[in-house]
């Protein structure tokens, strides 16, 4: 069944990449139509790119690459990513390293 | 090489759309159209109209946006093409073709705004994800006309005779082969509109600002709608126009007898109605008057027929007791809009065994 998901394929008729562009965006407090317009594409384009209907190409993942300051795989993956939450707090504790410790 | 490269590239969607536009207006001309006036102007007023309101950029709004409003309206020009391939159309009238066009004009209008135009836009205006959804629409829609095309073609050759004559006549007055041109523009975005799923009401657009060629393509969609239905309306009441002629025939005359040719025209309607004629000649020898050709069942016919259909009511000659020749043909135009709107036409001739005319037309 995972792997089935893995392979469900987008409009683009490509394996599906998940990507974290919803959270960089409210993170950085923008709006499809501002983060559109800073990347060069139609805003409903964004949407599509967040819900995982459509994969953008490289060039495209290189200029949100640069927007966000990030390395790609940061944004792009091709598994699902953990929540940001799981990663920064959940990690750290099971290594014994925790902030919380 | 680069000089071959900037040829190819000077080949744009809009080049070849406009290059079309020209052969379909060419075919229409040649398939025989320049005939119907008003038609002609209709036909190329909507293509007017099509090309100012794709000048006007568009967002396909909350209901337009929405994917059975899109595929509802590939529904109806999928319907529209086929009534139009079946719909009568030749030398004597193109029956509902100016209203299937009509339709077909305001469908396509509105397929454009429901998808951005995003099937017939070049490259510089769309993104990455849109470019792609355009190449994968015209993958289809090529692979769907193919088809289509194909067929059509091979099914009609084969099946039986009446198809093969329905291909002839296909052949020789076009109307399918319209209906595949129109295709041949359209399908793309019929596709592209069939394929693409809902957005989300958070993603629709801001509306746009009115700008003045936003109203003027609106105020001629206006026109273009309201029009036909005003002609189509005025038809009962729009005063009929004739003209006649009555020439002594020295060539058929005798001492028995003697000939006159009789000819009129009666225009019915503006824009939309039809010409109902008369062409014979008729004779009287002092006992009685007789037709010599030109008033029989077969002459009983109108022509010129725009947006309304022809059906006889009356088609007879008689001639009565004192020798006087009566004919009559009487027909009702109905309009092929809005089939309640009706107009009947008669024509008469009566003339008297002394040759007197009693009636014409």
């Amino acid at each position: 069944m995972a792997a089935r998901e893995d392979r469900s394929r987008t409009s683009a008729e490509s394996p599906k990449l998940y990507n974290r562009i919803a959270v960089l965006r409210a993170e950085r407090n923008l709006s499809r139509q501002e983060l559109a317009e800073a990347v060069g594409v139609n805003f409903q384009t964004i949407g599509y790119i967040e819900r995982g209907e459509y994969n953008p190409s490289l060039d495209l993942a290189f200029r949100f690459a640069e927007l966000f300051d990030l390395p790609i795989e940061a944004i792009f993956s091709r598994q699902p990513f953990r929540p940001l939450s799981e990663e920064i707090y959940r990690r750290p504790r099971a290594a014994g390293e925790g902030p919380n410790k | 090489m680069t000089n071959r490269l900037d040829r190819v590239s000077t080949l744009t969607i809009q080049r070849v759309t406009a290059a079309l536009v020209i052969l379909i207006v060419a075919f229409w001309f040649l398939a025989g159209i320049w005939f119907f006036e008003f038609s002609s102007l209709y036909l190329v007023f909507i293509i007017v109209t099509i090309l100012v309101v794709r000048s006007v950029p568009v967002q396909p709004g909350v209901w337009l946006g929405r994917r059975p409003v899109r595929r509802g309206l590939v529904g109806v020009i999928t319907l529209a093409l086929v009534l139009g391939s079946l719909s009568p159309y030749g030398p004597n009238g193109v029956g509902a073709v100016p209203f299937l066009s009509l339709i077909l004009a305001l469908c396509f209008i509105l397929l454009g705004r429901a998808t951005k135009r995003v099937a017939s836009a070049p490259d510089a205006m769309v993104d990455e994800r849109e470019e792609s959804l355009r190449n994968r629409a015209h993958r289809i829609a090529y692979m769907i006309f193919a088809a289509l095309a194909a067929g059509t073609i091979l099914v009609a050759y084969v099946a039986t005779a009446d198809s093969r004559a329905w291909l002839d006549n296909s052949l020789k007055f076009g109307t399918p082969f319209i209906t595949f041109f129109l295709l041949l523009f359209f399908l793309p975005a019929m596709v592209l509109a069939w394929l693409e799923p809902d957005r989300p009401s958070s993603e629709l657009a801001p509306r746009l600002p009115a700008t003045r060629g936003a109203r003027l393509a609106m105020s001629m969609v206006a026109v273009a709608l309201l029009l036909p239905i005003a002609l189509t309306l005025a038809l009962p009441f729009a005063p009929l126009r004739t003209t006649m002629k009555i020439v002594a025939e020295p060539e058929q005359t005798t001492a028995a007898m003697s000939c006159k040719y009789f000819e009129a025209r009666t225009r019915a309607g503006f824009g939309y109605g039809a010409v109902i004629p008369i062409s014979a000649e008729a004779c009287w020898d002092g006992h009685k008057a007789f037709e010599n050709w030109g008033l029989n069942q077969s002459d009983c016919h109108s022509f010129g027929s725009e947006g309304t259909i022809g059906s006889t009511i009356t088609c007879s000659r008689t001639t009565d007791a004192d020798g006087t020749l009566h004919f009559l043909y009487r027909v009702r135009l109905r309009s092929a809009i809005l089939p309640f709107v009706f107009k009947d036409v008669a024509m008469t001739l009566i003339l008297a065994r002394d040759g007197r005319v009693v009636a014409f037309p």
